[in-house]
């Protein structure tokens, strides 16, 4: 249905109903801008990307061939766009010393709070990883575990996906691990 | 950490929602993107003689002292016209230092031609 409605009104923005595009924008925001905060984590700073992408999607509408879902063309476009600008943006992450301390901090009474910190600091630890492991672990989850869609946003092999898959969760699991052991040994 | 744990921490993500204004926003910026005439493109076809005469230029003033340097190469085959003309007005172009003379003068031309070429177009458009 969605895909009928987004051929649809492309067409008629090709034909010159700009209006035409606010379907696509209402059909397409949410899932752009928590793609977006995903790769920033930060909400006004992932609206403003998302509506770059949006722009950036209106100016290459014509570039979409119809093989291809539009919301794949759409996706890729997102991603692409999203790594290249967080990568030329100073880096705004937790600094892993703060990720240790939120996911060791103990305290029964805290039990449900260290918990949304902990996943608030395993989240953020992905975004501390190298790029490629970041891009395809940020992708997979967001399409819901879906290995061929990350592959077709990223716009690699799904052999690369699941490999990169592999290889970010063990450096994740690493990261996290070591940096708690050397923590509770500091506090030794 | 477990494999499992980790799908369940990134898997759980709760969703965001766009600001109630973000869809007339996005439609403003569209708006003002189509009203907006589209850049100037650079006038390839009218800059295409000035481009060549650099080119030229260029070849004049790196292979005809290299040609003129270095020694006859050992003719492979042997050829049906006669070039030992070229060979001797290069000579004597060399011994002028005409190169230089025409790189003066081709750089004169379209220094001039090319500012006037530009001109015409934007006239005639």
């Amino acid at each position: 249905m969605s895909a009928r409605e987004d051929q649809a009104d492309v067409q008629r923005v090709l034909r010159g109903d700009i209006s035409a595009f606010e379907g696509i924008v209402k059909r397409w925001q949410a899932p752009l801008v928590n793609l977006a905060y995903r790769f920033c984590r930060d909400r006004s700073r992932a609206e403003e990307l998302a509506q770059e992408v949006f722009l950036k999607a209106y100016r290459a509408l014509r570039d979409w061939r119809q093989e291809a879902a539009f919301s794949t063309w759409l996706f890729a476009l997102a991603t692409n766009h999203y790594r290249t600008a967080i990568r030329s943006e100073p880096s705004r992450f937790v600094a892993i010393e703060r990720m240790t301390e939120l996911v060791t901090r103990g305290g029964d009474a805290y039990d449900g709070l260290r918990e949304r910190d902990r996943d608030q600091s395993v989240r953020a630890a992905v975004l501390a990883l190298p790029a490629k492991y970041r891009d395809a672990l940020t992708l997979f989850y967001f399409h819901e575990m879906d290995v061929s869609a990350t592959a077709r946003s990223l716009g690699v092999p799904e052999g690369t996906i699941k490999a990169r898959l592999l290889r970010g969760r063990g450096l994740l699991r690493a990261k996290l691990t070591r940096d708690v052991t050397g923590l509770r040994l500091e506090e030794v | 950490m477990t494999d499992q744990e980790l799908d369940d921490i990134l898997g759980a993500e709760a969703q965001i929602e766009p600001t109630p204004g973000f869809t007339a926003t996005v439609m403003r910026a569209v708006h003002r993107e189509a009203t907006t005439p589209p850049p100037i493109r650079f006038p390839w076809v009218l800059a295409l003689p000035g481009v060549m005469a650099w080119g030229l230029t260029l070849v004049l003033v790196f292979a005809i002292p290299w040609y003129s340097s270095s020694p006859p190469p050992a003719p492979a085959f042997r050829f049906r016209f006669d070039f030992s003309w070229v060979q001797s007005a290069l000579d004597s172009l060399r011994h002028l230092q005409a190169g230089w003379i025409m790189l003066a003068v081709i750089l004169t031309i379209a220094c001039v031609s090319f500012p006037l070429r530009l001109i015409r177009g934007r006239y005639r458009n």
